[in-house]
């Protein structure tokens, strides 16, 4: 069983081949973090331009990864919702084509809900009911899995997205769109120094996050304390 | 992907795309004859129909995707989001099924409307938003040729009447009413044999550049935005956003 999957939700380009449940054959990304730069943030129109550019050669770098034919591809999966929509069109009407074409059949899946799906690729078959973590971008949530496609999200940020707040206290310290990476990388560099930031909900009864009050703190944090003193990132 | 040079085009079965406009058009070419068109109103529901019809187009001709010897492809400049649409789909079917592909300017389209008996120079203008115009002169031979004499090109409107000089314009427009194309409304026109630049003048413009011009592979069709894009951005909103 070869499956095709093609993701273009945001600014990635994304095409796998996946062998079985768990055998990728292939995974190729095409990043365009670059071509935004210049703008501070993503531009849809040239998202959806970019992904139209790129999306050809790569399923064609894809099956040859793979050493696979196109009458080889048993299914095609395609992200449909959760994104720029002119970007996810891209994605969705070569997905279609394809199905049409090759005759297959194509199945429509969230982006969100394939976040969790890396650790069945990692791990194998999980024993239900699982809890996922899905802190990407401008999503935080936390979602309990009772089977497969059979999901509850039970709790999410009530306001910023945790990925958004980092990007914001990145922004805070001079550093470009997208400056959540240099914070990652900051944090396993440095230890933890002797300061206190709020982390609000944490003895509230729901499962709810909140992020902009730790966004707020490091703004009165940055005033309070000489840049010198910060640890450079 | 097969060299253009290999094939007859007249003996060979095609299909048209143009998605440029919020009109869909579509036509199917069985054995080198016309046999099916389709041209409506599709607007924002272009993406969710236009398989239904061209799965329609090419069952009522009795043929399949895989049967498809070559197709063209309207390549814009026209709506951003519908000239995406349909070269997602011809770049993809030209993939799997190995067929050529030809991308035709949409202003190249409008002037195949009109009727080959007149000759003579003209300048084709479209309007898609606001009062920007697309431009481009083409010549209509006595043999019945026509000839793309320079590249299409973007200007206001009120900036493209000394470009055109006395020639008589082939003119669509899609604003409904938008000031200061007044001067462009009252330019002589073109005699038109069809009334609308549908997938048949798509397929009669494709097919001389699918002639043999070599052993070559055609190169990989590209879309015509001639716009660069909004200098709007996006940034994530809560968990309104996206993933990374
Ligand atoms: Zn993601």
């Amino acid at each position: 069983m070869l499956g095709l999957a093609i993701d273009t939700t945001f600014d990635d380009t994304s095409v796998a081949l996946l062998r079985g449940k768990r055998d990728v054959v292939a995974n190729l990304t095409l990043s365009q973090f670059a071509e935004h730069a210049e703008f501070g943030g993503i531009v849809p129109e040239r998202a959806s331009r970019k992904h139209l550019e790129a999306i050809h050669p790569l399923l064609a770098r894809a099956l040859a990864q793979a050493q696979a034919e196109w009458a080889d591809i048993d299914y095609i999966a395609v992200s449909n919702l959760a994104g720029l929509l002119g970007s996810i069109l891209v994605g969705m009407t070569v997905a279609k084509t394809l199905a049409y074409v090759l005759r297959r059949p194509l199945i429509g899946i969230n982006h969100i809900e394939a976040h969790p799906y890396a650790n069945f690729l990692e791990h194998g078959e999980l024993p239900f009911p699982l809890l996922h973590l899905v802190a990407a971008g401008g999503h935080t949530v936390l979602i309990r899995q009772d089977a497969h496609f059979r999901w509850e999200i039970v709790g999410r940020s009530v306001d910023d997205a945790a990925g958004e707040c980092v990007d914001k206290v990145a922004k805070l310290f001079g550093h470009p769109f997208p400056g959540g990476p240099v914070v990652d990388r900051a944090a396993l560099e440095h230890a933890p120094g002797p300061y206190e930031f709020p982390r609000p909900l944490l003895h509230d009864p729901g499962l709810d996050f909140s992020f902009s009050g730790l966004k707020t703190a490091l703004v009165y944090f940055l005033r309070d304390h000489p840049r010198e003193t910060v640890a450079e990132g | 992907m097969s060299g253009a040079g290999r094939l007859d085009p007249l003996r060979r079965h095609a299909l048209a795309i143009d998605t440029t406009s919020d009109y869909l058009s579509l036509a199917v070419l069985r054995e080198g004859r016309p046999v099916a068109s389709h041209y409506a109103l599709c607007g924002t529901r272009m993406a969710r129909t236009i398989f239904t019809r061209i799965d329609e187009l090419l069952a009522g001709a009795g043929l399949t995707p895989r049967d498809l010897q070559w197709a063209a492809v309207a390549r814009g400049p026209g709506s951003f989001t519908g000239t995406r649409i349909g070269l997602s789909i011809a770049l993809t079917l030209s993939q799997v099924t190995g067929a050529p592909l030809i991308g035709v300017d949409t202003l190249r389209l409008l002037a195949e409307q009109t009727d080959p008996a007149w000759s003579g120079r003209f300048t084709v203008l479209l309007n898609c938003a606001r009062t920007e115009v697309y431009h481009a002169p083409y010549r209509r031979h006595a043999d019945g040729r026509l000839e793309a004499l320079a590249p299409v090109a973007l200007a206001d409107a009120a900036t493209v009447l000394p470009l055109i000089g006395g020639d008589p314009v082939v003119l669509r427009r899609f604003d409904p009413a938008p000031a200061g194309l007044e001067a462009l409304e009252a330019l002589p026109r073109v005699p038109l044999l069809r009334d609308f630049p549908d997938g048949l003048c798509l397929l009669r413009a494709a097919l001389p550049l699918l002639e043999p011009s070599g052993a070559g592979p055609l190169p990989r069709v590209e879309p015509l935005y001639l716009k660069s894009e909004a200098f709007r951005t996006w940034r994530p909103r809560g968990n309104a956003g996206t993933g990374h």
